[in-house]
């Protein structure tokens, strides 16, 4: 059976697991860190970065360094969020052809899922080197509040990456499978979920005999790490302003120390109570001075900077259990989820929300990834007795008459579901129909995500009202919506196309993928030269080192000169082949390489005098 | 000693008109639990129970036993030992195609049976019955039993195995699971079930009440019959009454007490009079009985059979309307009414509790047509409306109701939805709605011009209206759309 990994793809960061002999594991990268920023970078040379080395690099090289990207997947070029990213990021974003987003990256522009598919290679190797063994099925991790779209761009950046995403599960969700593993219980749990970039909370039941059910999730796919360092940023960037006059933001390299320096602070302040930020030459001022940045920042400070942040997560937990019908003390465990959830003032209001101790059980880092490895494990092994029923968490609609929203299928719904509706022809001859598909919970269409649209085309030209079609909608499991027609006269299914409308194209991800997979050539490529590189050198350094003995053995006759010329000719060739990174000249002079080393190694050692 | 309540198998409860109170009792009834245990299962009062119990005894639902002391140990509840019948195995018989078995699909024989057995049994059962969990069964019950279930006929239990048509009945199963389980254990949605429930049966054993009345009053006329004719011709054997006759007379004797049973609701049965029960000796005169004197005395005592027959079904009918269980006393009333067509009181009390009768199923209809809205089964909601116009032919929103109804569900006779919807708009002219859902029954009828003409009617009753305006514009450009084309 193959083996199938569990990528959770954060905002900030990302980690990979696995089910190894019945046991989740966390898949430690090639630096031994058991998660990997989610940061892309491309150097001066065209090189490409991803994880700690693009973190590391990131102040010098701010502009070509991507972080966060997962805020941006699957989002409108339009959307207020994508407006504010362009003029908060470091990094360039600009408009798509579909309506979408792109990054610029160097002379090169990106789409958001080929840069969250470079992430999703980089945990593959991970995982590749781990097991040694090539790996191509990942079950991939999203935000429980995430649209369609945006499930949809998830996908397709695992496709990018050569991953077959054999699910797509909730971040919550995963959490809580993790957080059940194992164990028999019958309980009812909140996961809540706070990280880099997005805000969930699932309430959730664990059933005997393994099953999870998913009774109510919701959240804020733009509430999370980013926005609190966002409010250090705007104080640090004001409390700045008011004493130079001069503004931080114009330049991208401060704005990313001052970036890197909020986060710190934050971080810091979780178990600390003060802290000092401290950027020496953060900007020159007009009159060509330098000008420090040094301030003491205290938590509660930060918590006041960060109140109604904190106070919308816990009004997102408040209609929630709403929505589940529960009453608080119903909830008979709160799991925290999350590297935010490491904050102080976070965890006092869910423990004064939910009116307990919330579960120390689970790594809020890693808990994600193994249950995404989880999941991905019962699906493929059938002996393996776990279901997860899980909720769409958006509902699902269509536009009607005066662009109201007809729901058709509610929010929490469980999944996989669908609903029919019949679409009759209102005009004489008419032949086809057009229908808008959408997601949200408003009563007015417009207000809602809109998925997609697509025409019933070909019908029977026929007086109104006499051709009807069944359209059936439908969420799988993976929170991903399809659609499909049927002509009820003659039973033929209508093949319809729904076009997301900031998506890519199939051609599009096609051709991605064949760059992700040059890329993955030459990058194996440079793996393997370092490898030829290592061992040349190190015969290279031995018979360097047995040159003068040999010389001195050797050194009579006109063979042994004509030999030791050979060996200096070989031992160039092969350091010119390693100068040039050529790893096919470097593996043809390694033969003559070894076989001079053997030579001189016989030479030293066989008994002279 | 105790005396324990056991059900009656031969008895299908379902068939029974009983209150909500006395199915939870009947599903709380194993056998081993005593009153007082079921008194607090079911959280009704001891007298409660006991009173439940007597009429559900009367019914024939129950019997109850003797035995010689209380058990000590309190029964398991009730709910937590069964599972759903989905799980059980196959039907001998089963309502599918055998063909289906052969599809090229990645399922092994005993599951493809499972999963067509299921399927085509999905609409036979009640969310209760397809859990296998009782009325009284609590959330945690029913969450056991949907976790027994549901993985069985999840579609990751089969992920990524070539399903073809196999695929959307596991879902459809699936689903509608779901649907029972998410109904079960919400406490809202779960008594809006109960109450459709206990309507559903009350209406269904309120209508076969009256399906049955000309049945039941042949049995009755038939009973009469007999009996005169068992004394008539015991009298002319002049011996004691041969087997044949004992026999006639004993049939119709059950017949008739069963269908006391059913009118009487639970009371005692009446006196027995003119056909005695058989252990009980006829009292036969001698011999020597002239024809003619014969006669007379036969008549006789038909005149008094049907007398006595009259009192007991007015008595009966009485005690109904007391109980207002207007179909049972409507049944009575006819029957007795059919029994003295002269008597023109009892006409009348007869075509009252019938009025009566309708309106209390229109009643129960009209719940459970708007229960059926709710869920958008606009079929049955079309059906269960209809049966509310024939209990209330001028309920004009009833009318329109069905049409809208009518409108909605797949395949719906168009011809009907404008019927209704026209009799909705005589009734009452002046609601412009009613006179909104007429046009667009003409308009899917494919007659624009009268649906045109009712939107002007509908515009000028309801000026204020926004909602309602927005409606009729809407409907109006449709109406014109069609017509230009
Ligand atoms: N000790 C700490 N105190 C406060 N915040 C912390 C701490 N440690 C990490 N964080 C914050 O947690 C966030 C990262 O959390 P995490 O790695 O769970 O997010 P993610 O999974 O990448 O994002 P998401 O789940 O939203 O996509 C960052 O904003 C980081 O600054
Ligand atoms: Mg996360």
């Amino acid at each position: 059976m193959e083996r199938v990994i569990g990528i959770d793809l954060g905002t900030t960061n990302s980690c990979v697991a696995i089910v190894e002999d019945g046991v989740p594991t966390v898949i430690p990268n090639r630096g031994g860190y058991k998660t990997t920023p989610s940061m892309v970078a491309v150097t001066e040379a065209g090189k490409r970065l991803v994880g700690h080395i693009a973190k590391r690099q990131a102040i010098t090289n701010a502009e070509n360094t991507v972080y966060a990207a997962k805020r941006l997947i699957g989002r409108k070029w339009s959307s207020p969020q994508v407006k504010n990213a362009v003029l908060t990021a470091s990094y360039k974003i600009i408009e798509g052809p579909h309506g979408d987003v792109r990054i610029q990256l160097r002379d090169k522009t990106y789409s958001v899922p080929e840069i969250s598919a470079m992430v999703l290679q980089e945990m593959k190797v991970c995982a590749e080197d781990y097991l040694s063994e090539p790996v191509s099925k990942a079950v991939v991790t999203v935000p429980a509040y995430f649209n369609d779209t945006q499930r949809q761009a998830t996908k397709d950046a695992g496709q990018i990456a050569g991953l077959d995403v054999i699910r797509i599960v909730n971040e919550p969700t995963a959490a809580a499978l993790a957080y059940g593993f194992g164990k028999t219980m019958e309980k009812t749990i909140a996961v809540f979920d706070l990280g880099g970039g997005t805000f969930d909370i699932s309430v959730l039941e664990i059933g005997a005999g393994g099953v999870f059910k998913v009774i109510a999730t919701a959240g804020d796919t733009f509430l999370g790490g980013e926005d609190f360092d966002a409010r250090i940023i705007d104080w640090l960037v004001q409390g700045f302003k008011d004493q130079h006059g001069v503004d931080l933001r114009q330049d991208r390299m401060a704005l990313q120390r001052l970036k890197d320096a909020a986060e710190k602070a934050k971080c810091e302040l979780s178990t600390v109570t003060e802290t000092e930020i401290n950027l020496p030459f953060i900007i020159s001022s007009g009159r060509n001075e330098a000008l420090h940045l040094q301030r003491v920042l205290t938590r509660s400070t930060l918590e006041s900077l960060c109140e109604d942040l904190v106070e919308r997560c816990i009004e997102i937990c408040k209609q929630t259990l709403e929505d589940a019908r529960l009453d608080r003390d119903e909830v008979e465990d709160v799991v925290l989820v999350g590297g935010m959830t490491r904050m102080p003032r976070v965890q006092d209001s869910v423990k004064e929300f939910f009116g307990r101790e919330p579960s120390k059980g689970v790594h809020p880092d890693e808990v994600v990834a193994l249950g995404a490895a989880v999941q991905g494990s019962a699906l493929v092994d059938e002996t393996k007795q776990m279901i997860l029923l899980d909720v769409t968490p958006h509902a699902l609609g269509i536009m009607t008459f005066g662009s109201n929203f007809e729901e058709l299928i509610p929010q929490n719904t469980t999944v996989p579901t669908a609903r029919s509706k019949i679409f009759t022809t209102s005009r004489d001859r008419q032949t086809a129909v057009k229908i808008l598909v959408m997601q949200g919970e408003h009563q007015k269409a417009t207000e809602n995500e809109l998925l997609g649209e697509f025409i019933l085309t070909g019908l029977r030209s026929a007086p109104k009202g006499q051709v009807e079609i069944e359209v059936t909608f439908e969420i799988n499991s993976d929170g991903i919506v399809s659609v499909s027609a049927k002509d009820l006269e003659n039973g033929q299914q209508q093949s319809i196309q729904v076009t997301a409308s900031s998506g890519l194209t199939k051609e599009e991800v096609g051709r991605m993928m064949e760059d992700a997979k040059e890329y993955m050539v030459e990058r194996q490529s440079s793996d393997e030269f370092e490898g030829l590189k290592q061992e040349a050198e190190k015969l290279i350094g031995d018979i360097e080192r047995m040159f003068p003995q040999v010389e001195q053995i050797v050194a009579s006759s006109d063979f042994g000169r004509d030999a030791i010329g050979k060996a200096r000719g070989i031992v160039e060739k092969a350091r010119a082949a390693i100068v040039k990174r050529d790893s096919a000249a470097v593996k043809e002079h390694m033969e003559s390489l070894a076989r001079t080393h053997r030579m001189f190694k016989g030479v030293v050692s066989r008994p002279h005098g | 000693m105790t005396r324990i309540p056991r059900l009656n198998p031969g008895c299908d409860v379902r068939t029974l008109p009983l209150t909500s109170a006395e199915s939870r009792l009947v599903a709380r009834i194993d056998g081993a639990a005593g009153e007082v245990d079921l008194a607090r299962s079911t959280g009704l009062s001891e007298s409660a129970v006991t009173a439940a119990l007597v009429r559900l005894r009367d019914l024939g639902a129950v019997e109850m036993v003797e035995v010689a002391s209380a058990p000590t140990q309190p029964k398991p509840a009730a709910g937590v030992a069964s599972q759903s019948p989905l799980l059980a195995p196959s039907d001998p018989t089963p309502p599918w195609d055998p063909k289906e078995l052969e599809e090229d699909v990645e399922l092994d024989g005993e599951r493809r049976r499972q999963i067509l057995d299921a399927f085509h049994r999905l609409d036979r059962y009640s969310y209760y019955d397809l859990l296998g969990v009782h009325e009284l069964s609590d959330k945690k019950q029913v969450k056991t039993a949907y976790y027994a279930v549901a993985p069985e006929f999840h579609p990751d239990k089969y992920f990524r195995k070539r399903l073809g048509a196999f695929k959307p009945k596991i879902e459809a199963i699936f689903t509608r699971l779901t649907l029972a389980h998410d109904v079960l254990t919400s406490r809202e949605r779960r008594d809006q079930y109960d109450e459709y429930l206990d309507q559903l049966r009350r209406n269904r054993a309120a209508e076969s009440v009256i399906e049955e009345t000309r049945q039941d009053a042949a049995a009755v006329e038939a009973a009469v019959l007999e009996a005169a004719a068992g004394i008539l011709e015991a009298a002319k054997a002049q011996a004691p009454a041969p087997e044949a006759v004992r026999a006639r007379v004993q049939s119709a004797q059950e017949r008739r007490e069963a269908l006391a049973r059913k009118l009487l609701g639970g009371k005692k049965l009446p006196p027995r009079s003119v056909a005695a029960s058989p252990d009980q000796p006829i009292v036969y005169e001698a011999a020597q009985v002239d024809p003619e004197t014969m006669r007379q005395r036969y008549e006789e005592a038909l005149a008094t059979a049907r007398r006595e027959q009259v009192v007991r079904f007015r008595e009966s009918a009485t005690a109904a309307v007391e109980r207002k269980d207007y179909a049972a006393a409507s049944n009575a009333y006819r029957i007795a009414a059919s029994l003295a067509p002269d008597d023109e009181e009892l006409q009348a009390l007869s075509d009252e509790a019938e009025h009566l009768a309708a309106a209390g199923l229109a009643e129960g209809f009209l719940k459970q047509a708007e229960y059926e809205a709710r869920q958008e089964r606009w079929g049955e909601a079309a059906m269960s409306y209809g049966k509310v116009c024939l209990g209330r032919p001028n309920d004009a929103k009833a009318h329109d109701r069905v049409a809208l109804c009518t409108m909605k569900m797949p395949g719906g006779n168009m011809r009907r939805a404008v019927e209704f919807g026209r009799r909705a708009v005589e009734l009452a002219p002046t609601v412009a709605e009613y006179r909104v859902t007429l046009a667009r029954a003409y308009i899917e009828a494919g007659l624009e011009k009268s649906a045109m003409a009712e939107l002007d009617r509908a515009e000028e009753l309801a000026p204020k209206d926004a909602k309602l305006k927005e409606l009729i514009s809407q409907t109006k450009v449709q109406a014109a759309q069609r017509k230009s084309k």
